[in-house]
């Protein structure tokens, strides 16, 4: 019997002119994080200086065509589309020959230049700036016609050999490290037989040569993480919990014909770290703790007082109580249609958050971090979706539960630190300090408003920008979860109480 | 039927039980009066009844189920039209009899065209797309029934309904539940018009104090010695000697600023006006009433009070 009132409730709430305009308002806030991102984005692109730089030749014909393949990406492995790159051959006349990345941040570059020795100049120009460096004579490159040679030393890593092999944060989980391949096959062909093997071993070094077929592994040894499809190949190898500081996994690729053609290892550990507050989530967790957690319960005091405090106090409700409905039922469709309601505009704000970082910033926000926060605005909802409802059945009349419900969220929402900061103060405690923390991230449990907080200071293991261990602070995962569930239970089952068992 | 089982309820132990252990019950095909002072229980009963009130003890039956334990299925069967109908103000009538019409099964088209009906037949064509805070108070009862005619339920309970009326607006009730009660509907008509209730009930409950102290058919009504009224004799100034004459007479007395009202007096009203006239005591007004119920009425509320 629950059903049918409830589908009837939520249709009424989801359609009631509060709740359109609240959503809508909701929706308007996330939009005001592109100022922030516009801010973000003023510093240089992290693919500045660190890509490296193929070459080949056509062979001994007069002008002989020298080609050059580069790449730029963001952090994330995603291409940068319309940076330039300039290479000049310097010599008895100058050579010069400007293109742009394309959609997939690859640059080709051909100079068709004499047979000569050249001073070549490399420069590259991204919206954040430039870079310029000097490449290896052609002269003094003796690789045979079409051979593809990796030069640009300096230019980050990449490991051994031609093939460039380097780690990129993982979009949809910051934690996670995914290996990128920058290759070409023969005379600038897509690399499309070449072949990624990993091996992961408890230690660093220690491994000697085994003639063909891989260098310090055979290929017969490792594990394939499949073809290469493109010049620039992003690959996610499985990397099994519980390794010790001094795992490595090491990379190898090789040819149709099983020639290893580059290698590189990394840590365990550097592929597997704990999250870093990188750009966009850093502006994301400043912008969903301080904007979304100011207004979010804001909205949801007004959606419920809307929904229901205001309809329970002044009688309205009876008209609906009088139909085939059961108090019980009533109150739940109403609860769970302004709950619901809220927390999908919250989730979708959070969606549309994360298309803007995407699109100015060019990454979306680590997934189970976007979770994280959709769930702790759910809490929030609830919490005081239920604490409003709980109010209505305690106090008399609209103009106590408003004058409540203002003083719930100054308290909770808006003067809660400045009240911390006080109590820290008149217990002889310092701003800043290790006490003066803890006592603010404690007091974070006691208050809904603050669970995006405390969920950024156990996710992300930062404040404010700051690097730390937050299970020092005593902000661990059991509490957190234990402390969601508190809130968001414990105001709706006071409430259920009230509504069922009086009138 | 309804049947109303020794309903107790109690809203705050300082002030004691609003109603106690109140029982009735209405067949279907009757209508029944609810007649008592302002205060006596008489809206907590039927809230109780309807289900928007627990009992503090005690149950209500409708048709076979317990309020308190099946009220879905209960609450199918009922009509109620409370004294002050109270819908969302912001509410359209239309919007609102249709989102209504959803917790009793009712199919969207259905709802329509019933919703259309139902305001018709209330006299609310034209006004469907007012919102509810535009309409008077005789408006909004009428959107009450129409809202409580949705389900076509076996049971009304009407409470005060015909307060603020205009004459037509009584007249509609009037005669909106007789036809109720020809189609073998079981009616509670709460009102303080007792004249109301003395032309369509067939049966009156009594209720003083939160508790139920009589409960009397039509007949037994008639029965009732009717040669028995109530004095209204207004004073030019109201004296002791004057109070204590008019007491000396028999029956109830009730002292209401100048007024003394017997509610129990037989004789002679022009005998009394000579009385007092001789006394010294000057008479503004002296008026007879033969009205049975509110005699009655009266007669059970002495009793009551004098037997506590």
């Amino acid at each position: 019997m629950i059903i049918r009132p409830f589908l009837y409730d939520f249709k009424k709430t989801i359609t009631s002119k509060t709740v359109i305009i609240l959503v809508a308002i909701i929706l308007l806030i996330s939009l005001t994080i592109i100022p922030l991102t516009s801010i973000g984005s003023t510093s240089p692109p992290t693919g500045l200086g660190q890509a490296p730089i193929l070459y080949y030749h056509d062979g001994a014909s007069p002008n002989t065509g020298n080609h050059y393949l580069t790449y730029f990406t963001n952090q994330y492995g995603d291409g940068i589309n319309g940076a330039t790159v300039t290479i000049t051959f310097q010599g008895a006349r100058n050579y010069t020959q400007t293109t742009v990345t394309n959609s997939s941040g690859l640059a080709f570059v051909t100079v068709n230049a004499p047979n000569a020795s050249y001073s070549v100049m490399f420069k590259e120009q991204l919206p954040g700036g430039e870079l310029s460096t000097s490449l290896p004579d052609p002269a003094s490159i003796h690789s045979p016609s079409g051979v593809i040679t990796r030069i640009g030393g300096g230019f980050g890593g990449g490991g051994f050999g031609d093939a460039s092999i380097q780690a990129v944060v993982d979009k949809h989980n910051s934690s996670k490290r995914d290996i990128q391949v920058f290759y070409a096959a023969a005379f600038g062909v897509v690399p499309s037989t070449y072949t990624l093997y990993y091996k992961v071993v408890s230690s660093f070094g220690g491994y000697s040569c085994k003639g063909t077929g891989g260098c310090p592994f055979n290929y017969t040894d490792m594990t394939s993480l499949g073809n290469l499809n493109s010049y620039l190949d992003t690959f996610d190898p499985t990397i099994p919990t519980g390794l010790n500081q001094t795992a490595q996994v090491y990379f190898e690729l090789f040819s149709q014909t099983k020639t290893e053609v580059g290698s590189a290892s990394f840590s365990a550990f550097e592929l597997r770290q704990p999250r870093q507050p990188i750009m966009s989530t850093g502006i994301a967790s400043f912008f969903f703790s301080g904007v979304f957690g100011f207004f979010i319960p804001l909205m949801a005091i007004i959606g419920s007082y809307s929904s229901y405090g205001k309809d329970r106090l002044t009688g309205v409700l009876e008209s609906v109580l009088a139909r085939p409905v059961t108090k019980r039922g009533l109150a739940m469709s109403r609860f769970l249609s302004t709950v619901l309601s809220f927390t999908i505009a919250s989730a979708a704000a959070v969606g549309v958050v994360d298309l803007l970082l995407n699109s100015v910033g060019g990454s979306f926000l680590d997934q189970s971090y976007a979770l994280a926060i959709i769930a702790g605005l759910a809490v929030e909802v609830a919490a005081f979706t239920g604490l409003i409802f709980l109010l209505s059945h305690l106090l008399k009349s609209t103009g106590a539960l408003l004058g409540i419900s203002i003083v719930l969220f100054l308290v909770l929402d808006f003067f809660w630190s400045l009240i911390i900061l006080l109590l820290t103060f008149l217990l002889g405690g310092t701003s800043g300090s290790a006490v003066a923390l803890q006592a603010t991230f404690l007091s974070y449990y006691a208050n809904p408003a603050q669970f995006l907080s405390l969920i950024n200071v156990y996710v992300l293991q930062s404040s404010s920008g700051v690097l730390l261990q937050s299970s020092s602070y005593g902000v661990t995962l059991p509490a957190v979860i234990l402390d969601g569930i508190l809130w968001a239970v414990l105001p709706f089952i006071a409430f259920l109480y009230l509504a069922v068992k009086r009138d | 039927m309804f049947e109303i089982k020794a309903a107790t309820k109690v809203f705050s132990a300082k002030q004691g039980p609003a109603i106690s252990a109140v029982s009735f019950d209405v067949r279907n095909g009757e209508i029944v009066g609810f007649v008592g002072l302002n205060g006596a229980g008489k809206t907590t009963t039927i809230r109780i009844a309807v289900g928007v009130s627990l009992p503090t003890s005690g149950t209500v039956v409708i048709d076979g189920h317990d309020i308190t334990r099946e009220k879905p299925e209960a609450s199918k069967s009922i009509g109620w039209v409370p004294e002050l109908p109270n819908f969302e103000p912001n509410a359209k009538a239309w919007s609102m009899m249709r989102y209504l019409a959803g917790f009793y099964n009712i199919d969207r088209e259905e709802a329509r065209r019933k919703s259309k009906d139902l305001l018709a037949s209330v006299g609310l064509s034209g006004f469907e797309n007012r919102k509810i805070r535009t309409y008077s108070q005789g408006m909004k009862k009428r959107f009450s029934l129409a809202v409580s005619l949705l389900s076509d339920p076996q049971n009304f309970l009407f409470d005060e309904v015909l307060n603020g009326l205009d004459p037509e607006g009584i007249h509609f009730f009037r005669e909106l539940m007789r036809g109720q009660k020809r189609m073998n509907k079981a009616i509670l008509l709460s009102s303080h018009i007792l004249t109301e209730i003395e032309n369509v009930a067939d049966r009156i409950v009594f209720i003083h104090r939160g508790r139920v102290i009589k409960i009397v058919t039509r007949d037994e009504l008639a029965a009732y010695e009717g040669e028995k009224g109530v004095l209204r004799i207004i004073l030019q100034n109201i004296t002791d000697d004057a109070v204590s004459y008019l007491k000396s007479l028999g029956g109830t007395a009730l002292v209401q600023g100048n007024e003394v009202i017997l509610s129990d007096f037989r004789g002679d009203s022009s005998q009394v006006n000579s009385e007092l006239v001789k006394k010294g005591i000057p008479v503004r007004e002296i008026k007879f009433e033969k009205t049975g119920l509110e005699q009655y009425f009266f007669d059970l509320i002495g009793k009551a009070d004098s037997a506590k």
